[in-house]
């Protein structure tokens, strides 16, 4: 699988909705510290659409994102630019990535009530319909690798996948588990 | 690991899609010229990368197709403290000057007329979540733009598009843009008559016209079907075309009124009546003579006074009709002035109001696609429907819902806001579109969608569609729509951030829509994050444009409160600038005007009557305590602007890409040939020695074409005549003579003409594309020395 828009979405707790203004300044305070391990260039404010992606924080690799647009908040990291490495490889750096600005956006003091992302839960996609179009042939392809990534992050609990139904969205699976 | 639930309709893949790349999966749904266009601009990119192209040429060769720069795309950024460098992994490598190759851009996408089917829909869907942010915004002009979008993913980008019937070409630059047209066209109550097909057709013609691609600025053409709405803003335009009626030899025949010369920027200009009736046969020929007398009269070097209205004002309207006219009456005969128009000139007398059995004209075709892509029989036209309705439904029908002239049919408004939509959303509205709508959308000045031909059976169940996706927002056309340029979000000219205040008084004024006096709901507030006036702000009730106040050390975001604006009679007044508030002060200031209006004034007064009794000095006075400041230490707030963190400065404004690189059509003529030269050399090396003959010689037709063009704009593409005449006026008269070595690169050209499409060894090849080379850089030395001359 050589795709590499790859995107992942842990959700709020709860599907509990952020205020999203705060954020605006969080993201910046983060450009400005160099705070991720890679080039952040600028923060969008859509806050005012509807199940959008809330406030983004734009990368040159790829974008974070409060995002809403599956109707459910919470935090998403999609890569954008081309990464070398195998599927597997560029997988887990998607996922190190998401997990990382999790991490700090829980224990953000500027936040007036720190948002707690479930671990029980993971959206994943591949940004990409030409090298991943939304089908079983897809699934077959990247099931080993999603499989070892899974394991990275819970161990040996169960976990239930979901492929997303309308074969016009990009490639998406939904990921639960009974265990956090 | 244990369950996977599959969907139902996910099946084995599409062959295709084991194409490892969209050229190679597109390859037979694009046309050839288009592909070709898409491959020509991928090798430009190719030049640039090794250097062999200037940063200017690419710049506008890239802006042509819709690729603009963003805002840090110097690669610096403010973050609020100081500056930093953004360090990107192309480190110095540019797309333009001062712009770096691998900073985001935006992306435009032209939507002519602003009517968008329900593929293209998918697809814009599509590029907004792969390439971009998620989001498609539309804009002021009716195009959707795409945010964030890296350069290397425009050429596959515009293939995508390519293969829905888009394309991005000349969406910018210094090139007529995208033609809008009114929205309602076609089931409008007050229309002449559908301006569609004339929209259409206008395009068409001039899409890559010869005589529109050496204009020193940009050239905005709209239509209207009416004189009395907004809905086409015809009176802001290069070229507005308000749709007429008129008895001609004793049949009523349909035309233009004319006006050109309009338009907002820092300097507006209202437009200049160039016609009372100009007969339909007479539009592409007399904006083709048009075109012509801009592009030879033009300002070209400096830039801000380059757009025709400066050329107008200069001539006087008398003399700019005389030239003209004059021109009209040289241009040669071409078919495609009446061919692109059958539709059109073959049903003068189009239908006021349509027979009870459905649609006819041009809408005939998309009633009946509507038709067809029904499961069932059509919905047949039926009136309003009688409650009870769902929760929402009556507010939203209020503002957003409006009757066709065709009875039983109503056009539906989408509230976006600030013109955004989710990819997700914009497939459903897809969706909703083939259900209701006969497939098609259009796009609205207003930055909003419009569904047309609904049924008032289907509008229910239209809600609940749209409101499952949050596209059910209601105040379409009122106050809380508030139209706003990208400003400091992304753009390099922003001042302030037009989009984070709109923001905030959009959520402020729905808070309180319910308890507005109706007259201050029909009210239009626009914004623009500068003076350059993207965001309209002339022609709103009430319009804002950034600007910045010191203050101490420190700069402070501000707006200037324009008034006296007129949106109706396609936007037949602008108006001046009050006062500069604080951005902070904004709402503020906008709620003590709409209140002073409410309670000031006068029976069935239109705001801008209102503020023209009350007088400008009056109103200033009256926000004169909104204009103060407090100091840095006292409230720090006023300091950043709406929607964003940082410490206000100016320092991230760069040079705009709007009025793109003056670059001559000689100058792109030769760029045009390095391609062809540089895929010469690409075939050389895949062994396509013919392949590769061919090009080298094409490439040097193409120079010399565009060396001759430039003394003989109507030069035709025949190569025999291009030889002809570059032999006659450049060699004969040895102004293409190099210093040193004289004829030699002229004679380069001379015997590959004349041994015609030989077949040549390998090394013979190479010495023939390196013959191209040092051809087309004589040309270029050649166009050199003339310009300085």
């Amino acid at each position: 699988m050589d795709a590499y828009r790859l995107s992942l979405k842990l959700y709020f707790e709860h599907g509990a909705s952020p205020e999203l203004t705060p954020y605006i300044a969080v993201f910046h305070r983060w450009i400005r510290e160099h705070t991720l391990d890679h080039l952040l260039i600028d923060v969008a404010d859509y806050s005012l659409v509807p199940e959008g992606p809330g406030i983004m924080l734009i990368g040159h690799e790829g974008h974070y994102s409060i995002d809403a647009t599956d109707g459910l908040p919470g935090l998403v990291y999609a890569h954008k630019r081309p990464q070398d490495g195998s599927f597997a490889e560029r997988l887990l750096a998607s996922w190190q990535r998401l997990s990382t600005a999790a991490r700090l956006l829980e224990q953000e003091d500027s936040l007036a009530a720190a948002p707690r992302l479930a671990r029980d839960r993971l959206a994943f996609r591949i940004n990409d319909r030409l090298l991943a179009p939304n089908t079983t042939d897809t699934l077959a392809a990247v099931d080993p690798d999603l499989r070892s990534l899974l394991r990275e992050i819970y161990g040996d609990a169960e976990v239930e996948l979901e492929h997303e139904s309308d074969p016009r969205a990009c490639f998406g699976v939904q990921v639960r588990t009974a265990l956090a | 690991m244990t369950a996977i639930t599959l969907p139902r309709d996910a099946g084995a893949s599409d062959p295709s899609a084991r194409a490892k790349t969209w050229k190679q999966r597109l390859n037979q749904e694009i046309p050839p010229s288009i592909a070709r266009e898409i491959e020509l601009y991928e090798t430009q990119m190719e030049l640039k990368r090794r250097g062999k192209i200037e940063d200017k040429v690419f710049a506008e060769s890239r802006l042509r197709r819709g690729a603009y720069g963003q805002r840090y795309d110097n690669g610096q950024r403010q973050d609020g403290v100081s500056s930093q460098t953004l360090e990107y992994p192309s480190g110095d490598l540019t797309k333009g000057p001062n712009t770096l190759w691998d900073a985001p851009g935006m992306h435009r996408i032209k939507i002519p007329f602003g009517e968008v089917t329900a593929p293209q829909l998918e697809t814009l869907a599509e590029l907004a979540e792969e390439y971009a942010d998620g989001i498609c915004h539309v804009t002021t002009r009716q195009d959707v733009q795409l945010h964030f979008v890296h350069i290397d993913d425009t050429p596959d980008l515009m293939r995508r598009l390519a293969a829905v019937g888009i394309t991005t070409r000349e969406a910018c630059g210094n090139v007529v843009r995208n033609v809008t047209g009114c929205p309602l066209a076609g089931v409008c109550h007050n229309e002449a008559f559908d301006v569609t097909p004339y929209a259409k057709a206008l395009t068409t013609f001039l899409l890559g016209h010869p005589d529109a691609q050496d204009f020193g600025r940009k050239f905005k053409i709209s239509f209207s079907g009416c004189a009395d709405e907004p809905c086409g803003l015809g009176r802001m335009h290069d070229i507005g075309l308000i749709a007429k009626r008129q008895e001609v030899d004793g049949e009523l025949r349909n035309g233009f009124t004319v006006f050109v010369g309009g338009g907002l920027g820092a300097v507006p200009h209202e437009a200049k009546r160039f016609s009372d009736f100009l007969p339909a046969e007479e539009l592409l020929p007399t904006t083709q003579a048009i075109c012509r007398v801009f592009a030879r009269l033009g300002e070209k070097r400096n830039r801000a006074r380059a757009r025709i209205k400066f050329l107008i004002a200069k001539l006087g309207i008398d003399e700019f009709l005389r030239l003209v006219h004059e021109e009209r009456e040289v241009l040669p005969e071409d078919p495609r002035w009446t061919s692109l128009l059958p539709e059109a000139l073959e049903r003068p007398r189009f239908e006021l109001v349509l027979p009870e059995e459905g649609p006819v004209g041009p809408f005939a075709e998309v009633y009946e696609a509507w038709r067809r892509q029904r499961d069932g029989p059509a919905t047949e036209a039926a009136p309003f429907p009688d409650g009870p309705y769902p929760e929402g439904f009556a507010a939203w029908a209020k503002s957003n819902v409006r009757p066709q002239r065709q009875n039983g049919y109503h056009t539906v408004v989408l509230h976006l806001p600030l013109g955004d939509l989710t990819a997700p959303q914009m497939r459903r509205l897809a969706d909703l579109a083939r259900q209701y709508a006969g497939g098609v959308a259009r796009t609205t000045v207003e930055q909003n969608m419009l569904l047309r031909w609904i049924s008032g059976g289907d509008l229910i169940e239209l809600y609940r569609g749209l409101r499952e996706v949050r596209l059910a927002r209601p105040g379409a056309g009122t106050l809380i729509d508030v139209t706003s340029c990208p400003g400091t979000d992304t753009c390099k000219l922003g001042i302030s951030s037009s989009r984070g205040l709109a923001s905030e008084l959009s959520r402020r004024l729905a808070e309180r829509s319910f308890e507005l006096d109706e007259a201050v709901q029909q009210l239009r507030i626009k914004i623009s994050g500068c003076f350059n006036s993207c965001g309209q702000h002339h022609v709103a009730d009430i319009g804002f444009y950034g600007v910045s106040r010191k203050s101490g050390n420190h700069r402070v975001p501000h707006f200037q409160v324009v008034l006296g604006g007129q949106w109706s009679e396609n936007a037949s007044a602008y108006g001046l600038p009050a006062v500069a508030v604080p951005s902070k002060n904004v709402p503020a200031a906008l709620i003590y005007l709409t209140d002073f209006y409410v309670a000031e004034r006068e029976r069935g007064e239109s705001f801008q009557e209102f503020i023209q009794r009350i007088g400008r000095r009056e109103v200033r006075a009256k926000l004169l305590d909104l204009t103060r400041m407090p100091t840095f230490d006292e409230d720090r707030t006023f300091y950043s602007d709406w929607g964003d963190a940082r410490e206000y400065t100016l320092a991230d404004m760069g040079v705009g890409e709007c009025a793109g690189e003056v670059v001559s059509a000689v100058d792109f003529g030769l760029a045009e040939s390095e391609s062809t030269a540089f895929e010469a050399q690409i075939a050389l090396d895949a062994g396509r020695i013919d392949e590769a003959v061919r090009g080298a010689y094409t490439a040097m037709v193409q120079a010399a074409g565009a060396l001759t063009r430039g003394e003989l704009p109507n030069l035709s593409n025949d190569p025999q005549e291009i030889v002809r005449q570059f032999k006659l006026r450049f060699h004969d008269t040895a102004r293409f003579h190099d210093p040193f070595a004289g004829a030699k690169f002229a004679n380069y050209l001379f015997r590959a003409h004349n041994t015609g499409g030989e077949s040549l060894a390998p090394d013979a090849a190479h010495r023939r594309i390196e013959e191209a080379q040092l051809f087309i850089e004589a040309a270029h030395a050649c166009n050199t020395r003339l310009s300085q001359n």
